[in-house]
């Protein structure tokens, strides 16, 4: 896995940035519980859109991967947008 | 079974004559990536993880559910809280001082009046600055007697304890314009636990005013403003309330909860994502601990960047603050 991080070092910087910032807006909106769901919709389409296109840039996109990705975006986003309600 | 196709006879027999799968088996195939699952484990198949979406909200629905059931809800969830209407005035007050402000002081007057206003959403169940027969919170400042020249209300459900809901409400730019409004001289609060929509909760309501007693010259009426977040009125009124009925003390509630203590539906919630979480993280490290020591070629190791936004969803979890404020 750490061979896998050093080889997509880019991607994987890309990805920690945007969780670094997910959790910072998530937490400065605080008490505002819309401000929180919206953040949480953006980084799951975010993560959505990473894993497509670092599939593409290797080219290993599938439809396996494809609906991997779909499948754990939407996980996230249920986990995310119920505890917001 | 003689018209079928040869074809369509040979599935037929092998799917009769196969023996259902161990339960050792099954669950090595869950969870240990062979050829017998394409060589990921099949937890993480996005079949598999659309079921997870399904167990997802089919425990979200279950705790919301548990309204219906008092009898069985009640011996699981329970609600505590230290809420004082002491503590929200001292903390108030802190946040007042700290940037040059007069402290607020107790007006029973507003005091009865918030009670009666947390008494009213507990009875007509609603969270709201407008209850749904359409009164305001000025119906209630007036209802209770308080003549104002200008008046405001925050509300907040929810919170374990005062400090966080006095950080949320500083976290709101239209409550924080409440608590440190200088019109403001004095204030009522009161703390109410009940069942709000099927769960125990406390509520705060907390009315701000400032007296119409010091008024000598007739004012101009200024246009009632009402703010998104936070309900706040200016109002020109007439009446003048004597100063010793004014200066009245405090309205302070028995906290009847504080003992049934167990698991709030937040807690449940959590607890139940957090379990599906664990789950899956721990299939995801084990997945990739398998295929990094069979050297399974991958360009593109897709378990670190769900095991990063896994990490993501759990410290969010975990850190989840409980709370609203209106």
């Amino acid at each position: 896995m750490l061979i896998k991080f050093t080889q997509h070092k880019f991607a994987y910087g890309v990805l920690l940035l945007a969780i670094g910032a997910f959790l910072f807006y998530f937490y400065a909106v605080w008490p505002n519980r819309i401000a929180q769901r919206l953040a949480s919709v953006i980084f799951v389409v975010f993560y959505f859109l990473w894993g497509i296109i670092t599939h593409w840039r290797a080219h290993q996109l599938n439809k396996k991967i494809f609906t991997e990705y779909f499948a754990i975006s939407l996980l996230v986003s249920l986990l995310l947008l119920l505890v917001t309600l | 079974m003689n018209d079928m196709p040869r074809r369509r006879q040979r599935r037929y027999k092998s799917a009769k004559t196969s023996k259902p799968l161990g339960l050792s088996k099954t669950v090595a195939r869950l969870f240990h990536p062979s050829s017998h699952n394409y060589h990921r484990s099949k937890l993480l198949h996005p079949e598999s993880i659309l079921y997870f979406c399904l167990i997802v909200l089919a425990s979200f629905a279950l705790v919301r559910a548990l309204r219906f059931f008092p009898g069985f809800g009640d011996a699981i969830l329970g609600y505590a809280s230290n809420i004082t209407a002491e503590d929200v005035l001292a903390q108030v007050n802190q946040q007042r001082t700290a940037q040059g402000l007069p402290s607020l002081v107790i007006n029973g007057k507003l005091s009865q009046a918030a009670l009666a206003k947390g008494q009213d959403m507990f009875a007509d169940q609603y969270w709201s600055h407008t209850a749904p027969d359409g009164a305001g919170p000025w119906d209630f400042i007036k209802g209770a007697g308080y003549a104002y020249r200008a008046a405001g209300e925050n509300l907040a459900r929810d919170f374990m304890n005062t400090g966080e809901m006095v950080s949320a409400w500083m976290a709101s730019p239209t409550h924080r314009e409440n608590i440190l409004n200088d019109r403001f001289s004095e204030v009522g609060v009161a703390v109410i636990n009940g069942k709000l929509q099927g769960f125990e909760t406390t509520l705060v309501v907390q009315m701000f005013g400032s007296p119409a007693a010091v008024a000598v010259a007739p004012q101009q009426p200024v246009a009632p403003r009402i703010l998104d977040n936070s309900a706040q009125q200016t109002v020109s009124v007439t009446e003048v309330e004597p100063e010793a009925q004014v200066l009245a003390g405090t309205v302070l509630l028995p906290n009847p909860l504080q003992n049934s203590v167990l698991l709030t539906p937040l807690h449940l919630t959590k607890a139940f994502f957090l379990a599906v979480i664990l789950l899956i993280v721990a299939t995801l490290i084990y997945d990739g601990f398998v295929s990094r020591n069979r050297k399974v070629l991958t360009a593109f190791n897709k378990n670190l960047g769900h095991l990063l936004v896994f990490g993501a969803v759990t410290f969010v979890l975990i850190f989840f603050r409980s709370g609203l404020i209106q």
